[in-house]
């Protein structure tokens, strides 16, 4: 039985789309330590298929949160090698898989729920996002943050013990949200932003059950400054408000 | 063609879109911001009525390239990266337009998606 409160984190980075990733990766392993998880986080050389299915093994993780390049039937990590594919990730029963990579929702995030995953989120086609400074980390970047912050976002939620429907309507709300932004903007980057911003909403996916929770119910605090349009689509549960990723409090450590 | 008061409120309703390079007239292009404010002019809307039959899909090379043009002079470090394996700037992005190469082509292909959506 995988355990809650337990992920294992795989983050390619060897060049500058994923290197510009693995950063916002890093903040997200983050929040889930402030919560109490228990974090494995293979990093750049560390990102191996080998390192990723052994971790996996040792800790017998809930959470699998994986980011590199991807295909419909294919998941790889550092160099491009191939860490999962169709029919070939026995690992997977039980767990929540969460992909950061193209179109792997598709056909492997299917074959893995298929396959007795708990759940998979992930996209149906290209992860496609935009920075204002190319080396910057993309959550601390002005652009950058309108596509991950709802990233960020959704992982903040699971990392505190909401499920996976509330996480994975999370960052659907919060690209809306960013989206109703950009349209009055007079940013002429902010049309294509727009584009960029309305594929990955579209292409993000829930399969499996999403009324599964991966830890404990802890409370996620609402930062001072909260969009007036975000409060406006958030008609969700208390304290469910875009920016709570960029303040969440650790609770109390969790039991795993 | 789309009429001047669907552009007009197209604009009003969604002022990013006014930064979009959408017709060619005399040689420039021009964006959504100046072609609706020209259709109300008298002496320069036949001109533009004319342009916009097609609201710039019969020269999307151009009109991307001009929009990749300013980004990169705006917005020198802006890059654009996906988890397929994009990760270029906005001045690569434009070189590759003006090349006229795979990637110029799904560049001015997006661009295109965009104008399509105000056409209606």
């Amino acid at each position: 039985m995988p355990r809650r409160g337990v992920a294992v984190v795989a983050a390619a980075d060897f060049e500058p789309a994923t290197h510009a990733a693995a950063q916002a990766i890093d903040y997200m392993v983050a929040t889930l330590e402030r919560y109490g998880w228990a974090v494995e986080y293979l990093r750049g050389a560390d990102a191996t298929p080998e390192n990723f299915t052994a971790s996996i093994a040792r800790w017998d993780p809930a959470l699998v949160l994986g980011e590199g390049h991807g295909s419909p039937d294919v998941f790889t990590l550092q160099d491009k090698r191939v860490a999962m594919r169709v029919c070939s990730a026995p690992w997977v029963h039980g767990r929540a898989v969460f992909l950061q990579s193209c179109e792997t929702g598709q056909r492997l995030g299917r074959d893995v729920v298929g396959k007795g995953a708990l759940a998979f989120l992930g996209y149906t086609r290209d992860f496609l996002w935009m920075q204002a400074d190319a080396s910057a980390n993309p959550l601390e970047d002005r652009l950058g943050r309108l596509f991950w912050e709802p990233v960020a976002a959704s992982v903040t939620l699971i990392a505190a013990g909401r499920t996976l429907d509330e996480s994975h309507r999370m960052a659907y709300s919060m690209w809306s949200s960013n989206l109703d932004r950009l349209r009055v903007s007079l940013d002429p980057a902010a049309p294509m932003a727009m584009m960029y911003i309305e594929n990955d909403r579209q292409a993000w996916v829930l399969y499996g059950d999403g009324t599964a929770a991966l830890a404990e119910r802890a409370p996620v605090r609402v930062v001072e400054e909260v969009p007036l349009s975000t409060i406006a689509l958030a008609l969700l549960p208390p304290a469910l408000l875009a920016g709570v990723v960029l303040n969440a409090e650790a609770p109390r450590p969790q039991g795993h | 063609m789309p009429s001047p008061a669907r552009l007009a409120r197209i604009l009003q309703e969604n002022p990013s879109l006014g930064e979009l390079y959408v017709a060619v007239i005399n040689g420039r292009p021009i964006t959504l911001r100046e072609a609706v404010e020209m259709l109300y002019n008298p002496a320069t809307r036949p001109l533009v009525e004319q342009a916009l039959l097609k609201l710039g899909i019969d020269d999307p090379w151009t009109l991307a390239e001009a929009y990749y043009e300013r980004l990169a002079q705006l917005y020198p470090n802006m890059a654009i990266y996906s988890l397929g394996g994009l990760a270029i700037t906005v001045r690569e992005a434009l070189e590759h337009i003006r090349a006229r190469d795979a990637i110029g082509y799904l560049l001015v292909r997006q661009y295109e998606e965009i104008l399509r959506s105000l056409a209606g």
